[in-house]
């Protein structure tokens, strides 16, 4: 609200005009600001788009107009010829075993730390903090060695590991971060009436947990859809959506509408999500650029 | 976990000589597996694993009524310390040898890789260009950012909208984003070069993936485009934390609208600032993706798009990507320790300084 033509309390009709003419404008040139803002952050994805229904002739022809003929052909050709399906399972596979696997990890992992005091809970949350800090250009090299005596190179286990390994230290401090502002008797309450350690965790606080369950689900599962480096390095024979679009340009070197097309596709999913759940992804995933 | 609690409910309470030889065991099982891991012997591996799965499941269902947290806690552990803090200790000593990736490391030799760093001409150029990329988001970030968050936060009709488009690069992927930027930037298919020829400018027309001068500037300009979302959404948090209240009184009190902003807004917002700050900062030094999308893993032209993560995946995969051909991998791990160890120091330093000069509420 700080932009806001300051209303300071005036006398007379004349000066009120001119203020409420003033915050109307002030008005405009916010919006005129936003909407320029919001064509640079959007027209590149809407010209990918535009681009994948256009014709080969048209990408010469005509580069910045819409296409002259829309050709949905090349997403049926992309769909058919460049293995879409299997590198869509994949990701589906992938992405659909580690984003649980994290969840139910670090759930139980911050309950434990947040809920009992004992003397190691602190240490034990600052190892699982010191992982924010690894980079992955550093552990990808000892995690292949690893993966290959563990026979898990070139495997949806071996990349799921990989990623619910990377994914944790950041689950963890964010769901224990979320239980530390609840109280805690609610659970000890549950505990006195006679309850299980388990039960009070399943029944009374899981429930309370869901909305850093949904942050944790949602930040590792972008992550994880639109991951490329690991998959590509890990398990190159079992191409993710990422690993095969980005391939796409050895098979159509210069066919850049097959090219864009498979670019919308394996896009389109996060897309669509996004825009029915935009709140809890941007919360979600505002929380992840503390993540750095 | 519920069969863990249902074996240990039917237990005595204190089973200590059990629990502590089921613990010992679960613990040599672990550390012989992670010792085969490094001696790349599969069977070894999985008998060490079993050992630890066995035995560690009956120590906690002898600990689970004492000690019910380490249930809860045991499997997480487990497998961030074998799949993220073990090859993390492996690829430190990696550094210390003379390897070319191929086979076990037996040439060591002790600190030399880092001593290699420390002035060598190529590091030293990526790193530069880190902290030119850190200086350059930075003030786009706070000189268009922050602006926005402003706008944004004047709750105008539509505001939801603009936040909702305005945070949408953020979920773009590495693959989509490097092909978005090929068609607007490329010299054969692209979007900018014809737009400048049909505005009447065909001399500025260039060749914008390789120009010395300014391809580096459009990764600027491409990174502040992804990153700036999270920003905005900071720093928005960050302007409807601050209680009406405060800004109201300033206002009545005859406070001009720039005013209202530096002693009241800003000072306020320092918290969201730090953040913000720090989190650009780490962000920036561990950039890859669109140096990578936009000069390649070779930084071209002449390494002017270079910087620390490239010239670490360039000594592990080379420049074709291809794994196990003679690279320095020891002296990439070791460039990769040193910039870890960099960013912990450079992090800790400044969020502390930043810390101070915040405004308590």
């Amino acid at each position: 609200m700080s932009l806001r033509v300051a209303t300071r309390p005036v006398a007379g009709g004349a000066s009120a005009r001119t203020a409420r003419l003033g915050r109307v404008a002030v008005r405009g040139l916010l919006h005129l600001f936003l909407i320029l803002s919001v064509a640079v952050a959007l027209l590149p994805v809407l010209l990918t788009v535009q681009a994948s229904f256009k014709s080969l002739y048209d990408f010469y022809d005509q580069p910045l107009g819409f296409p002259t003929v829309w050709e949905w052909r090349n997403y049926v050709r992309v769909w058919e010829e460049a293995r879409i399906p299997e590198y869509a399972r994949n990701s589906v596979i992938v992405t659909g075993v580690s984003v649980p696997v994290i969840l139910a990890l670090s759930c139980l992992a911050a309950y434990g730390l947040t809920r009992y005091r004992f003397a190691a809970a602190r240490y034990i949350y600052l190892y699982f903090l010191a992982g924010l800090l690894v980079p992955v250009q550093l552990t990808v090299l000892p995690t292949l060695f690893q993966l290959k005596t563990l026979g898990l190179v070139n495997s949806h286990a071996g990349l799921i590991v990989s990623y619910v390994a990377l994914g944790l230290p950041f689950s963890v401090f964010l769901m224990a971060g979320f239980l530390r502002t609840l109280p805690r008797e609610i659970a000890e309450a549950a505990h006195l009436d006679g309850a299980g350690e388990f039960r009070a965790f399943w029944d009374v606080m899981l429930p309370l947990n869901l909305p850093a369950m949904a942050t944790v689900a949602i930040l590792n599962g972008v992550g994880i859809w639109n991951e490329f480096f690991l998959a590509l390095i890990l398990a190159p024979d079992v191409p993710t959506l990422q690993v095969g679009v980005n391939n796409l340009r050895g098979y159509y070197s210069t066919e850049w509408g097959l090219i864009f097309a498979g670019v919308t596709l394996a896009a389109l999913p996060v897309l669509v999500a996004y825009w029915l759940l935009t709140k809890q992804f941007i919360r979600g995933l505002a929380a992840g650029a503390l993540k750095g | 976990m519920a069969t863990i609690a249902q074996i240990g409910r039917g237990l005595p309470a204190r089973r200590p000589l059990g629990a502590a030889a089921a613990g010992g065991l679960a613990l040599a099982g672990f550390l012989a597996a992670l010792l085969a891991i490094n001696q790349t012997s599969s069977a070894g591996t999985f008998a060490g694993l079993a050992v630890f799965a066995a035995s560690g499941v009956a120590f906690l269902a002898l600990t689970y009524q004492r000690r019910p947290y380490l249930t809860f806690v045991a499997p997480a552990l487990a497998f961030y310390t074998l799949f993220l803090m073990f090859p993390a200790v492996e690829a430190f000593r990696f550094s210390l040898f003379n390897w070319s990736g191929l086979g076990e490391p037996t040439d060591y030799i002790g600190f030399a890789n880092y001593r290699q760093i420390v002035g060598n001409r190529e590091f030293l150029n990526a790193l530069w260009n880190n902290v030119q990329l850190f200086l350059a988001v930075f003030v786009i970030q706070n000189l268009v950012g922050l602006p926005l968050a402003l706008a944004l936060d004047a709750k105008l009709r539509f505001h939801q909208f603009y936040r909702a488009a305005l945070f949408m690069p953020v979920i773009i992927s590495l693959v989509a984003t490097g092909y978005i930027w090929q068609i607007v930037l490329g010299p054969n298919i692209g979007i900018l070069n014809p737009l400048l020829a049909q505005l009447g400018h065909p001399d500025w027309q260039r060749d914008w993936l390789a120009d010395r001068f300014l391809t580096f500037k459009l990764v600027w300009l491409v990174q502040a485009w992804q990153h700036m979302g999270g920003p905005i959404v900071i720093y928005l948090a960050g302007l409807q934390a601050i209680p009406t209240d405060l800004r109201d009184a300033a206002r009545v009190d005859g406070a001009s609208p720039w005013q209202l902003f530096r002693s009241v807004t800003f000072p306020l917002l320092a918290p969201a600032f730090t953040i913000v700050t720090a989190t650009t900062f780490i962000a920036m030094f561990r950039a890859f993706d669109i140096p990578f999308v936009l000069g390649g893993p070779g930084g071209t032209p002449d390494g002017t798009t270079d910087v620390l993560s490239l010239v670490i995946y360039r000594e592990v995969f080379g420049l074709g990507g291809v794994i196990g051909s003679v690279y320095r991998q020891g002296y990439a791990v070791a460039a990769g320790v040193t910039m870890f160890v960099a960013l912990l120091l450079a992090v800790i330093v400044p969020v502390a300084v930043l810390r101070r000069r915040e405004v308590g509420l």
